[in-house]
């Protein structure tokens, strides 16, 4: 099957996997299964096809995400869900990721690293 | 290689592993296999081999392919040289035209506007400022007058005693008052003042924070 290759020039560490995975999951309330998140995983990052387990295994060890088995079409298929705690992680993971691009975005535009702005961000990290 | 020798192998390579999970890494493939919808032989082979997943299943982290023939700058003139993309980025930011012509209009009032409202923020502040500064004058008074008052009293009152003992009761009184004027006082310089204070600069202070912290 011949999919978009998704050209990766900023590698992505751990915890951007860990929270790409865990918003993934989170956007599917009764749960996904993991054909589909390493699909869905596949849109924005090149990660080879049996790689999304290890960060599902550490991500299940931490209590973010847990597991049940249901029926579909005449098997058992394994389904991955977002916990409360995934989901406070998850949320720590967008505050970061948001106040984190837009210093990013000010660097990239040229715009004064001193500028103090409203300190909104700032204070979204805390 | 089919799906129940790929299995098979597998959980050979796995079989160090504890028994649950060396099962949940077998489920987890073996519905990988189902959900893909296409043929398992091709499944299989894009998976790699048994032993190349067994080190994905036991690494930490999953592999990312890092494509080392993107980065490619000299292709592109604008990321050769970065400065004129700043420039180009900064005259983006920039107000758009009609924003200016309604800002340049307005000035002459928003100017006005802004000028009386720094008159009335002062004027604000130093009556605040002027508060205590009544108070504490009125307790000097009081207690100053009261004390006078109180001396004539005592001074008088063995010559003439009924406006003797008049001029002390009104001494009394205005001492009473003093005390209570003092009190006001005290709490305005210790209470309200430096909450006040508070209220002017905390702004000024996280900002310093903020500035540290970057």
């Amino acid at each position: 099957m011949k999919r978009k290759v998704i050209t990766m020039i900023f590698t992505a560490g751990a915890a951007l996997l860990d929270a790409i995975v865990l918003a993934v999951v989170n956007s599917d309330p009764d749960g996904t299964y993991g054909y589909k998140i390493t699909q869905d995983v596949r849109t924005i990052l090149d990660v080879s096809d049996s790689t999304l387990y290890p960060v599902l295994r550490r991500l299940m060890k931490d209590e973010c995400l847990e597991v049940y088995d249901r029926e579909f079409s005449g098997r058992n298929r394994r389904y991955y869900k977002i916990t409360e705690k995934g989901r406070a992680q998850l949320n720590m993971y967008t505050g970061e990721w948001y106040a984190y691009s837009r210093r990013l975005n000010r660097i990239f535009t040229g715009e004064s690293l001193i500028y103090e702005g409203t300190g909104e961000d700032e204070d979204e990290q805390r | 290689m089919n799906k129940d020798d790929f299995l098979r192998e597998l959980a050979a390579e796995l079989s160090d592993l504890s028994e649950k999970d060396r099962d949940d890494a077998i489920k987890y493939y073996s519905d990988y296999i189902d959900d893909a919808g296409y043929d398992a032989e091709t499944v299989i082979a894009e998976l790699g081999t048994p032993g190349a997943v067994a080190a994905t299943v036991r690494s930490e982290s999953p592999v990312i392919r890092e494509t080392a023939d993107i980065p490619n700058p000299p292709a592109n003139p604008e990321i050769v040289n970065p400065i004129p993309v700043i420039k180009q980025n900064k005259a983006e930011r920039r107000l758009p035209a009609w924003v200016i012509v309604v800002l340049t209009l307005l000035s002459p009032v928003l100017l006005a506007l802004a000028l009386v409202s720094l008159v009335i923020v002062i004027l604000l502040v130093l009556l605040i400022l002027a508060i205590p500064l009544l108070l504490a004058a009125l307790t000097l008074g009081s207690i100053a007058g009261g004390m006078t008052l109180l001396i004539a009293g005592i001074t008088i009152t063995p010559h003439y005693a009924p406006p003797g003992f008049f001029s002390m009761a009104v001494a009394l009184g205005l001492v009473g008052f003093g005390c209570i004027f003092l009190i006001l006082t005290c709490i305005c310089f210790t209470r309200i003042l430096p909450g006040l204070f508070g209220l002017f600069f905390s702004g000024k202070k996280k900002v310093k924070k903020e500035g540290g912290m970057e």
